[in-house]
């Protein structure tokens, strides 16, 4: 993964003649010497319009570039206007394969264009090959065939990652996002901690996504996995409570209580409390299913082999059991009517408690508020009021209730820890009348069913009573129909328990996994092999900034941020704490030291970096000297500086330090006639 | 029988006051940045009437409230839902905050942020992890409710 500018060529056509430059770069250090105003700034930029990548700087369409190159050139006899201007670059990559870009400046020729063609247009250029049209800065350039940016992303040999923008789409991370870590530009780019990453793309985290890609860090991964890791889990926690809910309901349908299945997911099944079917009966109060369905079995065979009475084999009988049944409904319409004012009651006792707990929360939730606020500290309400009246300043109590004078306020750590309590007790009070009113719902269905069977007892025992005698007993006949019914129903409800344990298996086994998922992923959002980049990261800084001689604290103390891998100092605001010189330092070290990491670790910074004008708020020339030492032993990298220090000082640094290509243009301008 | 109770209370003993859990709303810090708040975002200039303050602050104070606020301004005419009441706790809010020159009365009838004031909104505002439900309600009001619409929903609908 690697990228090198090896020539770029500026072409202007004016109505005097041609005018441009050629250069050529190598790989290591490039230092690019001129006095000021001379066009370095033109030429470092033009490199970076090049390949469509003003947008790094601003979202703005104009060409960011200086008249010279779009509307006129001064000359001693008056402006040469210019009628065309182009820039031609040629970049490598890590595999010696060139590329030739070119895009138009002014003139005709679409800016949206970049003209490619494989080989070294400029060096070579009866060995390039044809010339093809991609677009750039227009909607899909990143990702579209056709877009240049892909096309450049693929030549480098970059897979972007696909990152999230603030509307929620999943765009790649898009080049301009990467270049502010590799160019920095004179005017806005410096002094800057950190860089000036562009915001208009609207990328989320997006300081944090390019250095996890240039640096190739799991974090983005281990995040991603995590919330597919909680999306999962919701999914599994949803489906669990609906199954959970609606097996409830056909429980109590059936005049049933499903007991002991867990609210949340487990990730063991079955429970070791074994969740069960339980039925409301007549006389033995509630039973399991199985044996309640054993007993009616037992009741049916007996049945079956008993012959069917005759209605008059035993009136006296059939009268008495007509009066029982008869008291037995009108008993059981009682205790209908006060469940059912029971499950009222209980019902509304569970909303207000309901609508208790979610003041509790709001409560709590502002508490929580207040704490923070005092500890803000300095500039907050808190310090200007605090516990004396302002005007009078005697003691004035915490709070704005009258409590009287001789009641004390809880304090706000003790009244979070009161709302605590009362919330957990609330809650807990909320889950036993949830509790109470499903047993109370169950219970009435169960009356219903009763109810309906004794209804239905009483019609046949009538007709039974009114019958002629020697036809078989309807009462007889229908306690067998009904007890083939009852048997058939709970004998469904049995299977659809026995799937529904089945289903719970399984949710449980998908939950097991995820807990494990959860289990493998690092505990911070750093993997160990993140862990080991960043701290490189840091110990090169820390190196470089003793030997640029940073001043503001001791280099030691520059950490690298786990958060957003940026330098930082406890919890200081580096920009604007220390010295204007020093952050300048801070952002050599951390720009080199981004490449060193890189090429330690074999990740994806392509090695290329273009400082205009390093030598910012007056750095001092050894620590400027310093920081070019330090970048000439990045020998995998390209390292290009455009600068307008003093001559000799280059030139004497050039002389005595190895590794260094030096483009010395002293008052000439860059560019000059050409043709 | 006086005799014993007599010697039971000889024995030496003491009251201990056990301090009262204060609702947040009566917690002074909070209302006032409330006020604070109220004045920057949602108030002209930082200025309001008093009145109208009052409703701002009944339609903040928790979730239902501001739900029932919306009802009733979505029908552009007060409705019966939403019913003002005055806070005694946010008057003395007030009170502090002039007493503590946050905020200065102008005119007898309006009150206004100070300098100090807003800059300590500013300060609440720029933390980002404060006030976030009532953050989010007051700069969705934003400064629309205007001096008669507050006095309309103080007076409650005209029924005929």
């Amino acid at each position: 993964m690697k990228l090198r500018f090896n020539t770029i060529s500026i072409a202007v056509m004016t109505d005097k003649g041609l005018f441009g430059r050629k250069l050529a770069f190598q790989n290591g250090l490039n230092i690019l010497r001129a006095n000021n105003s001379r066009g370095k700034s033109t030429i470092l930029r033009s490199m970076i319009y090049a390949l469509g990548l003003e947008g790094t700087f601003s979202p703005s369409h104009d060409v960011p570039l200086p008249h010279v190159l779009t509307e006129y050139i001064d000359l001693p006899d008056g402006n040469a206007k210019v009628k065309e201007a182009s820039v031609t670059l040629e970049i490598m990559n890590g595999d010696g394969d060139i590329l030739t870009v070119s895009r138009a400046i002014a003139g005709e020729r679409d800016k949206h264009l970049i003209a490619v063609r494989e080989g070294a247009g400029i060096s070579h250029a009866e060995d390039a090959g044809i010339s093809e049209d991609y677009f750039v800065r227009t909607s899909r350039a990143a990702v579209s065939g056709r877009g240049f940016h892909n096309r450049l992303a693929s030549f480098i040999g970059w897979e972007l990652p696909e990152v999230s923008t603030f509307d929620g789409a999943s765009v790649p991370l898009y080049l301009e996002t990467i270049f502010p870590l590799l160019s920095v530009e004179q005017k806005l780019g410096w002094g800057r901690i950190p860089a000036r990453f562009p915001t208009w793309l609207g990328i989320k985290d997006v300081r944090r996504r390019t250095v996890e890609f240039l640096l190739n860090l799991d974090a983005y991964a281990i995040a991603e996995e995590r919330i597919a890791i909680q999306l999962e889990m919701s999914r599994v926690r949803l489906a669990w409570s609906e199954m959970r809910d609606q097996a409830g309901k056909k429980a109590v349908a059936a005049g049933a209580l499903l007991n002991a299945i867990p609210h949340d997911p487990v990730s063991k099944w079955p429970p070791e409390n074994a969740p069960q079917v339980f039925l409301g009966t007549e006389k033995s109060g509630w039973q399991s299913l199985p044996n309640h369905l054993r007993k009616l079995k037992e009741r049916q065979l007996e049945l079956r082999d008993a012959p069917v009475a005759n209605a008059g084999d035993n009136d006296t009988q059939t009268r008495a059991t007509l009066s029982v049944t008869e008291e037995a409904i009108s008993q059981r319409e009682l205790l209908l009517r006060q469940s059912l004012q029971n499950l009222e009651g209980e019902i509304s006792e569970a909303d207000a408690l309901e609508e208790r707990i979610l003041s509790l929360i709001e409560d709590q939730r502002k508490y929580k508020d207040i704490r923070k606020l005092r500890e803000l500290g300095s500039e907050t309400v808190t310090q200007v009021i605090d516990s004396t009246c302002p005007t009078c300043h005697q003691e004035i109590s915490d709070s704005l209730m009258d409590l009287g004078h001789k009641v004390a306020a809880m304090s706000v750590d003790q009244n979070i820890a009161f709302y605590n309590e009362q919330l957990q007790l609330s809650e807990a009070v909320l889950k036993n009348a949830r509790n109470s009113i499903v047993a109370s719902e169950a219970k009435i269905a169960s009356i219903r069913t009763d109810l309906n069977r004794l209804r239905s007892e009483v019609r046949a025992l009538r007709e039974t009573l009114s019958s002629p005698s020697e036809i078989p007993s309807i009462e007889a006949l229908t306690e067998r129909l009904r007890l083939d019914q009852r048997i058939d129903n709970l004998q469904e409800l049995s299977t659809y328990f026995r799937d529904l344990m089945g289903t719970f298996a399984n949710l449980s086994d998908d939950w097991n996994s995820l807990l494990d998922r959860l289990k493998k992923l690092p505990k911070g959002t750093l993997s160990a092999n993140d862990e080991a980049k960043r701290k490189a990261l840091e110990n090169t800084i820390q190196a470089q900034l003793q030997s640029y001689g940073f001043g503001s604290v001791g280099a030691n103390l520059i950490t690298v941020s786990k958060d957003d891998y940026e330098p930082e100092l406890s919890d200081m605001n580096l920009a604007a704490d220390a010295a204007a010189s020093d952050v300048i330092r801070l952002q050599w070290a951390y720009l080199l030291g981004l490449i060193e990491v890189s090429s330690e670790f074999g990740c994806h910074h392509p090695g290329l970096l273009i400082m205009d004008e390093p030598q910012q708020q007056s750095a001092d020339d050894k620590d400027f000297y310093q920081m070019m030492r330090r970048a000439t032993k990045l020998t995998d990298a390209q390292t290009i500086i455009g600068t307008s220090h003093e001559k000799t000082g280059i030139a004497e640094f050039v002389a005595t330090t190895e590794g260094i290509h030096l483009l010395e243009f002293n008052d000439e301008h860059l560019i000059v006639r050409i043709g | 029988m006086a005799e014993q109770i007599d010697t039971a209370i000889r024995i030496p003993f003491r009251f201990k006051r056990k301090p009262r859990s204060i609702p947040p709303d009566f917690r002074t810090d909070w209302k006032v940045s409330l006020l604070l708040l109220i004045l920057e975002i949602s108030s002209r200039g930082g200025r309001s009437s008093l009145k109208r303050l009052h409703v701002l602050n009944w339609a903040v104070r928790s979730s239902r409230h501001q739900e029932e606020f919306r009802a009733t301004n979505a029908t552009q005419s007060p409705l019966f839902s939403f019913k003002v009441r005055f806070e005694p706790a946010f008057s003395r809010a007030i009170d502090l905050a002039v007493a503590a020159e946050l905020t200065a009365w102008v005119g007898g009838d309006r009150i206004e942020l100070t300098t100090e004031g807003r800059s300590i909104a500013k300060r609440l505002l720029k933390t980002k992890d404060l006030f976030i439900p009532e953050l989010a309600f007051l700069n969705s009001v934003g400064k629309s409710v205007t001096e008669t619409q507050a006095l309309d929903l103080l007076k409650g609908p005209d029924i005929a």
